[in-house]
């Protein structure tokens, strides 16, 4: 290794991370060079000195109320689904028991739900997934939805027109389903949790790296990039996407649609996603951007697109970039950057010939996200 | 990162609380408070944000607590929860100014080595506040917490190469800022 590799390397030696080979290779280079080996000193005195700091810190406040706060809330209340994805931007929040429950039972309930799963958690696996009852009827397979059940792959969870139901994801997440909404459980495992929904309404709360929690619409394919989302189907098994946190792809056939925090994304069955909007976006932006992605609106459409494109219409305009043909490309880059600047390393050329680190860089600058996020498509 | 213990124990008090008892949660939280809210203060570097994301780890904490096996210590399952919470800020997170009010919060520390300056662990942890947030994040998570570079770039869906980029410009801002 030359010194500069070697310098390269002085954090993994001190980390132990070197093979010995490498690690007698580096001591002999230490033995000679002043530089390095004054490094690795002031390396190890940091890390001595991290590891000196305290374990806990005071908070300054009881934190308790604010927790007890929030755990009596659930359990008391019902918050139901938005009536429209755009009157609602706040995160999804979990559901207790149907307020029609009696407290006594609820408790009661509260605790054979919380030692059934207990029960069934000691005795299998985490990587089960659970379906509960929150009101009405709901059926599980051929069968009447008890409190709560296993929900075994394969098998359909349905809600009716009142009712309401959770399915805990292992332990990654949770879904709640709306009233009259088809779901089902195609795998569980340790590289992926994928479900199905047939139609219908969920909202989903993921906590586990990204791409593992996936669930397939009959138009696209909704891979979680870390998040919160709801996302509807109909009975023509067209999707809309809303994403209350994080970032979600929408793949279908090797196309893909980026869905970051305040966007929505509608999908058509045979066609795919279409392209994100803000859940701001005007109407007629909305309109114009419906005819060019599913309606053939052609130059006309793109046109209207960037007429009235804002600075909250960067994600959708970014998404253009590489929709449009390249003689309109130059144009749509002209707006993008006009409502969202390019970071300093992003060319105009560079963009025109799509160029993938460039692309990415300028996602990140206006997806805000602190670090860089793959994007790749899913292998399936 | 705490090591998971091999010994197979559930306390009394856990059990209670498995079992809806939030008396006996309460007193889980008392315990483990000050443990979860160091990690989340260190890596935020906001106290508002940093006292959130402990009140949104014990709520998890007590949706997960049927899925606690006793295979490892419940403060050392906690803090792995409470971790992820903090993977989820990272990832979704969107950039802000810091909500600073940090020399209050690591004023009162209690030191665990009495041959350690107090000074010099402030300086330090103040040195830790004042780094970039990627930087920041993945200098607590390897060098404090102890996670492995390849479990935080999985976490964070980023790159091997990007954490070990990122850990060695921490280190590197934290030296010169000490030596000042």
């Amino acid at each position: 290794m030359t010194h500069e590799e070697i310098r390269n390397r002085l954090d993994d030696y001190v980390d132990g991370n070197l093979t010995d080979t490498e690690t007698n290779e580096l001591e002999v280079h230490l033995r000679t060079c002043v530089e390095c080996a004054g490094e690795v000193r002031e390396l190890r005195s940091l890390l001595h000195a991290t590891s000196s700091l305290p374990a806990e810190i005071d908070p300054g406040e009881d934190l308790w109320t604010g927790i007890s706060a929030k755990l009596q809330a659930r359990d008391s209340k019902v918050i139901p689904f938005p009536t429209s994805f755009r009157s609602k931007d706040s995160e999804v929040q979990y559901r207790g028991r149907a307020q029609s429950i009696s407290m006594a039972f609820r408790f009661a309930a509260a605790f054979l739900v919380a030692f059934g799963s207990f029960l069934y958690m000691t005795q299998t696996n985490q990587r089960a997934c659970m379906a509960t009852r929150l009101q009405g009827e709901a059926t599980l397979g051929t069968g009447r939805l008890n409190e709560t059940s296993v929900l075994r792959p394969g098998e359909w969870l349905e809600t009716g027109v009142d009712s309401r139901a959770e399915v805990t994801v292992a332990n990654i997440g949770r879904v709640e389903l709306g009233p009259q909404t088809k779901l089902r459980v195609l795998n569980t495992s340790r590289e992926e949790h994928r479900l199905e929904l047939a139609n219908g309404r969920m909202k989903a709360r993921v906590w586990s790296p990204p791409r593992l929690f996936i669930v397939e619409t009959p138009s696209a394919t909704a891979v979680d990039l870390g998040c919160s989302y709801e996302l509807t189907v109909d009975s023509s098994g067209a999707g809309k996407l809303y994403v209350t946190s994080g970032e979600v792809s929408l793949e279908y056939k090797g196309e893909q649609s980026l869905v970051i925090a305040g966007y929505v994304c509608e999908t058509k069955t045979g066609l795919g996603p279409g392209t994100p909007y803000s859940s701001k976006a005007a109407d007629g932006f909305r309109a114009a951007l419906a005819a060019y992605d599913f309606e053939n609106g052609g130059t006309a459409a793109l046109q209207e697109i960037l007429s009235l494109a804002t600075t909250g219409d960067a994600l959708t305009l970014w998404h253009l970039l590489s929709r449009v043909s390249v003689s309109e490309r130059e144009q749509v880059y002209d707006i993008l950057a006009t409502v969202a600047k390019p970071p300093a390393a992003v060319t105009k050329a560079g963009i025109l010939r799509l160029d993938k680190n460039m692309m990415d860089e300028w996602l990140d600058e206006i997806s805000l996200v602190p670090f860089p996020i793959d994007r790749r498509l899913s292998a399936r | 990162m705490p090591q998971p213990e091999r010994t197979v124990f559930i306390s009394d008090t856990v059990r209670r609380a498995q079992g809806g008892d939030r008396g006996a949660f309460e007193q889980l939280y008392r315990e483990n408070v000050a443990h979860i809210y160091a990690v989340c203060l260190r890596i935020t570097a906001d106290a508002v944000r940093a006292r959130e994301m402990t009140q949104d780890s014990f709520v998890r904490a007590w949706d997960m607590l049927p899925s606690f096996r006793g295979e490892a210590a419940f403060s050392s399952w906690l803090h792995r929860l409470a971790v992820n919470v903090v993977f989820v800020y990272l990832r979704t997170n969107r950039r802000r100014e810091s909500r600073v009010t940090l020399v209050e919060d690591f004023s009162t520390l209690e030191y665990e080595d009495p041959n350690v300056r107090p000074g010099s662990s402030i300086d330090l942890e103040h040195a830790v506040t004042a780094l970039p947030p990627q930087a920041r994040a993945i200098f607590v998570l390897h060098d404090i917490e102890g996670y492995k570079h390849e479990e935080i770039a999985t976490q964070l869906g980023i790159a091997i190469g990007t954490t070990k980029a990122q850990l060695h410009r921490a280190r590197k801002l934290l030296r010169e800022n000490l030596q000042r």
